[in-house]
């Protein structure tokens, strides 16, 4: 899969990381925290930044309704 | 009738109505579409120029220009111009080499299919002019190839390193307009007018701070022509607001989207020279900005044809209010991708943070923890390039990449990534013709740094920190 990640509070501008589609959203969550080299102290939520709709961490990325080169944003909680 | 009238009317008058063939088939409406006007033979140049007197005229300004510059090299004077301003000027000449040379073809093919025979002419002296400061620009990266690295394979930088596509991607658009007149108005109206005295005078007016002499004689002679190109806009733009009233709103809609193209690909990116590259600084790009664009160009324009219509560009405000963090995020971003980049980086000294605290007031709080983290070891270097915008090709990250204001479209079945309103706006106008592009983000997903570095031709030791600065 080809998706854009960005993490709230991070000097990182948003990547375009290529994950397995039946990866879930929480373990994509982890890798994109680090390759972003965004602080982890804070809690964060995944969102689809098109859609507006929180993701369900345990859902895989292949189900969670992304579009090639969607973005998910990691927002403060 | 003077001599000089008399010749040029003569020359202005150097076609004919063709018998042979339709007048539509040598000057396709297609080239014009939208725009209304009744005697194009109304339109007038300003300057009443014949070719003669155009070759003398360039001839002197040469003359005067490479002498300077080669005694200005041969008695040291590029050695002793500060290291940073140097390291500036490596991204600044390929992208002036980019938009006299789109100019030049621009306003090669304004010159064949305009449908005003002095709008011909004017184009045809232009074009020469594109080419002559195309070559000087050239001229001055060999000069600097002579002392230092960064300067030797600019012509590959220019088309495949993603420091350098905006400005392609810019100028390519000003080539490719159906109309001629939106390549004038892309051109003339918001490059010369609203661009080329923030440019080619706010810029070398800090280069001869840093010791750049060099510089600052040749974006002299640049600009000497660029007020026989102002005119050609003014006059244009004037001519058709004053012909048809149908032609305002489609001028308004080139000014609001050529305002906001050049604000974002030319007036953001050139904040870094007079904040950052410039060691000894004089005004800051935030104040050099409302100096030369909001209040010479947008309120002398507003003044002189706000009777007709035509309003302040759309995007504005957005741009005044980008221009208090615009230097400072793109300096930063590109200190993230220093090892990808043909010119050197560096951390601000304290010297330039007093300079940002006292001209932006909220420099510390959006900026400071940044260079606090990379001085405490932190290099910030990023693995792959970041999320490019669909229509300007600059990076995601405005106005500060903390909170960027990132817009999305569907298109074509995938999702298609913006900027800014501005860009966005323009892309939902006009989809067919910006969404051709593909960022190199895209391009080069799933390549190490290596292999970005390969595709963009970076050899040896190129990019890294500045040391002495």
């Amino acid at each position: 899969m080809l998706i854009y990640a960005r993490a709230d509070g991070c000097s990182t501008p948003a990547l375009l990381m290529t994950p397995e589609e039946e990866w879930p959203v929480k373990m994509f969550c982890r890798i994109a925290l680090s390759t972003l080299r965004a602080d982890k102290s804070r809690e964060r939520l995944p969102f689809n930044s098109r859609t507006g709709e929180q993701l369900d961490p345990a859902t895989p990325l292949g189900e969670a309704g992304f579009l090639p080169y969607d973005l998910l944003e990691l927002r403060y909680a | 009738m003077s001599n000089q009238t008399a010749e040029y009317t003569r020359t202005k008058r150097l076609y004919w109505e063709p018998s042979y063939v339709a007048k539509e088939a040598i000057y396709p409406p297609a080239n014009y579409e939208g725009i209304h006007f009744s005697d194009w033979d109304r339109w007038d140049d300003p300057f009443h120029m014949s070719f003669k007197q155009y070759v003398e005229i360039q001839a002197k300004k040469d003359n005067g220009f490479h002498p300077a510059r080669d005694a200005f090299d041969r008695y040291g004077g590029t050695d002793k111009m500060d290291p940073r301003w140097v390291e500036g000027m490596k991204v600044v000449y390929p992208i002036l080499f980019h938009g006299e040379y789109g100019a030049l073809r621009s306003h090669a093919r304004v010159s064949r299919y305009a449908p005003a025979p002095a709008l011909r002419a004017a184009a045809f002296y232009q074009s020469i002019d594109e080419l002559r400061h195309s070559q000087n620009h050239v001229y001055q990266m060999r000069m600097f190839n002579r002392h230092t690295d960064g300067f030797a394979n600019w012509a590959e930088w220019k088309r495949h390193h993603f420091l350098l596509q905006p400005a392609k991607m810019l100028f390519e658009d000003i080539v490719a307009c159906e109309n001629v007149f939106e390549s004038v108005m892309g051109l003339n109206i918001l490059v010369e007018v609203a661009y080329t005295n923030l440019v080619f005078v706010g810029i070398p007016s800090v280069g001869v701070l840093n010791g750049d002499l060099a510089g600052a004689g040749e974006f002299l002679t640049t600009q000497s022509d660029e007020t026989r190109h102002m005119a050609i806009g003014q006059s244009t733009l004037r001519t058709l607001l004053e012909g048809d009233d149908r032609n305002l709103p489609v001028i308004q809609y080139w000014l609001d989207k050529w305002f906001w193209l050049l604000h974002r690909i030319i007036g953001c990116p050139l904040g870094v020279i007079p904040d950052y590259f410039a060691k000894r600084k004089a005004l800051p790009m935030r104040q050099m900005f409302q100096r030369y664009i909001v209040d010479n160009y947008v309120a002398g324009m507003v003044e002189d044809l706000g009777k007709y219509g035509l309003q302040p560009p759309r995007f504005l405000d957005d741009a005044v209010a980008e221009m208090e963090d615009a230097p400072h995020t793109l300096f930063r971003t590109l200190f993230q991708y220093k090892h990808m980049l043909f010119n050197k980086m560096f951390v601000p000294t304290e010297a330039d943070m007093e300079f940002f605290g006292e001209h932006y007031p909220h420099w510390e709080e959006r900026h400071g923890a940044f260079w606090d983290e990379v001085r405490a070891g932190d290099p910030k270097d990023l693995p792959s390039l970041p999320m490019l915008c669909q229509v300007c090709q600059l990076p995601c990250v405005f106005p500060v990449p903390e909170r960027p204001t990132i817009r999305g479209t569907e298109w074509g079945g995938e999702v298609r990534w913006f900027c800014s309103d501005g860009c966005q706006w323009i892309f939902e106008h006009e989809p067919e013709r910006y969404s051709k592009a593909v960022g190199l983000d895209r391009v080069l997903t799933g390549k190490d740094v290596a292999q970005i570095r390969e595709h963009m031709h970076l050899s040896g030791k190129l990019g890294g920190v500045l040391e002495e600065c």
